[in-house]
């Protein structure tokens, strides 16, 4: 009798962890929600290469704004098509960034009304991140690519009206491409607890902070005319979702 | 006992009644004062509600009156508008007065409107007497009241700050005394040729922007302020500018010898529209199918 009943603690005893691992394994499949796609939103220097255009005589954009970068921010947002060793997919992105200069008199004094260059970049680009590694061993960098299309409408300003000189009006739109290579580091992996809630609550799978650099060739492919084209720098949040 | 107690609760709940009467004066546009100034026959309507019983111990009567307050009963000085019958009250709780400015109990044949240089108040009043607890005896007058000023005193003269020179275009601000509501300005050649020509915008809008004017053209230009009643201050001391070429961004590139000719193809902007849709519309359709 004793030893049978020796034989049900033990039983009982090692019954207890296998149900107290069913219950802890249970909801982390649940909480996770599914990951169709991710949202940008980035902020960085965008310097125009204006002045490189072919026969310029001068370097109007840094005479007039200093060679200084335009601010520019851009929103993305992105679809996976494949999600297995990385992710890839289309993303969109449209922005905005202007600059403000005083117009200057005929001698060259600043004259008391503005002059600004606003542009639009428009990009449609294909992506691919290798994030299997940040997945699947925790390693919390994921480097990535892009390569697409960008087009860019563009109009200069003076007072509060669009230039007009020598019958040319100072609006339009520009054609090119662009390669962009990237990192985003995991936030995921400072705070899990935090990162599984935002999963379950909001459905943001992950969130990374992220610096790009782009290559972006924007001249109407080698046509003249006004040159968009830029090396620069964004940084931003993203969120998988 | 219990009868008499019946008895009371019923007259003081009569009484209550009788009491909650009330007339209201409403302009068309809610205002609570009527600035007015010296167009005489220009024409004010305003709308009266009488709310309450139809026990009334008097006829309900409107009338214009001199000064900031309204008497129980229309004074012998006052001009009655309307006088509605304690009869034709029970059938008709609301209505409407016209006047014109010129019937206003200020002015006399003496003294005709228009009479420049004026701010005086009035009141449009209306009032009835409504019954007391018992009677009428120990009624009481319910009254409602509109301000009416009549103001044909001209706004201070505003002041020009600033006159910027721009490309073919002159910035003015314009500093209009506190009981404007307008500001105008009047632009022209200072050498005499031509015409002058004027703008107008609100006092929110202190900033004036005179555009298509000729470059190295010297031109005066002058402010008036005008208030709620249209008076018009005298004008302000004129002040003069020039507008002069100046170059932006562009102009620095095309003399730079930059080839963009500028325009914004349809197909380009076109394609730009369409990638924008397809962009939203696959981005949207993943939302749907999460959810």
């Amino acid at each position: 009798m004793s030893r049978a009943v020796a034989l049900g603690i033990v039983a009982l005893l090692g019954a207890l962890p296998s149900q107290a691992l069913e219950v802890s394994d249970a909801p982390t499949r649940l909480l996770r929600s599914p990951r169709t796609g991710a949202v940008e939103l980035k902020l960085g220097g965008y310097k125009p290469r204006i002045d490189t255009e072919e026969g310029l005589s001068g370097r109007p954009y840094a005479d007039t704004f200093g060679n200084e970068s335009m601010l520019l921010f851009e929103v993305e947002l992105q679809r996976y098509f494949y999600q297995g060793m990385g992710s890839a997919g289309l993303g969109f992105s449209a922005g905005y960034a202007e600059k403000y200069a005083d117009a200057v008199t005929r001698t060259g004094e600043p004259a008391l009304e503005k002059t600004a260059l606003k542009v639009v970049p428009l990009k449609l680009n294909g992506l691919y991140k290798f994030d299997y590694a940040a997945f699947r061993w925790g390693v919390p960098l994921v480097p990535y690519g892009k390569l697409g299309l960008i087009y860019m409408p563009w109009w200069i300003n003076k007072g509060s009206d669009t230039q007009l000189v020598d019958g040319r009006e100072a609006k339009g739109g520009r054609w090119g491409y662009g390669l962009t290579l990237g990192a985003s580091f995991l936030l995921d992996v400072l705070e899990p607890r935090l990162a599984r809630d935002f999963d379950s609550d909001l459905g943001v799978n992950h969130s990374y902070f992220f610096a790009e650099w782009t290559y972006a060739e924007v001249n109407n492919f080698g046509g003249s005319g006004l040159v968009l084209s830029s090396r620069h720098w964004m940084f931003g949040l993203a969120l998988d979702y | 006992m219990r009868s008499l107690l019946i008895a009371l609760t019923f007259t003081a709940s009569t009484a209550l009644a009788q009491t909650t009467g009330t007339i209201v004066l409403l302009t068309p546009n809610n205002e609570t004062s009527l600035r007015v100034g010296k167009k005489c026959d220009l024409a004010r309507t305003v709308n009266w509600t009488y709310n309450g019983s139809t026990v009334t111990c008097s006829d309900l009567r409107i009338w214009l009156a001199s000064g900031t307050s309204c008497a129980e009963e229309p004074p012998a000085d006052s001009k009655e508008l309307d006088r509605v019958t304690q009869a034709e009250l029970a059938a008709q709780r609301t209505g409407q007065v016209t006047f014109e400015v010129q019937d206003l109990p200020g002015f006399t044949d003496e003294a005709p409107c228009p009479v420049a240089d004026r701010e005086d108040d009035y009141r449009l009043c209306a009032s009835i007497k409504l019954s007391g607890a018992v009677d009428c005896g120990s009624g009481t007058f319910q009254k409602d009241d509109i301000e009416i000023v009549y103001d044909t005193k001209p706004p201070a003269v505003p002041t020009i700050e600033s006159v910027a020179a721009l490309d073919s275009a002159l910035s003015i601000r314009v500093n209009p005394p506190d009981d404007a509501s307008k500001v105008h300005l009047s632009i022209e050649r200072a050498d005499g040729t031509g015409s002058a020509w004027e703008m107008n915008q609100s006092v929110d809008q202190t900033l004036f922007r005179v555009e298509n004017l000729e470059n190295g053209v010297t031109y005066r230009v002058t402010a008036q302020s005008e208030d709620s009643a249209e008076n018009r201050s005298a004008a302000s001391a004129p002040q003069e500018g020039t507008p002069i070429p100046t170059r932006g961004f562009f102009d620095r590139y095309v003399e730079a010898q930059g080839a963009e000719t500028g325009g914004c193809g349809a197909a380009a902007g076109g394609l730009a529209g369409g990638w924008v849709l397809a962009v939203l519309g696959f981005w949207l359709s993943s939302r749907r199918n999460r959810s």
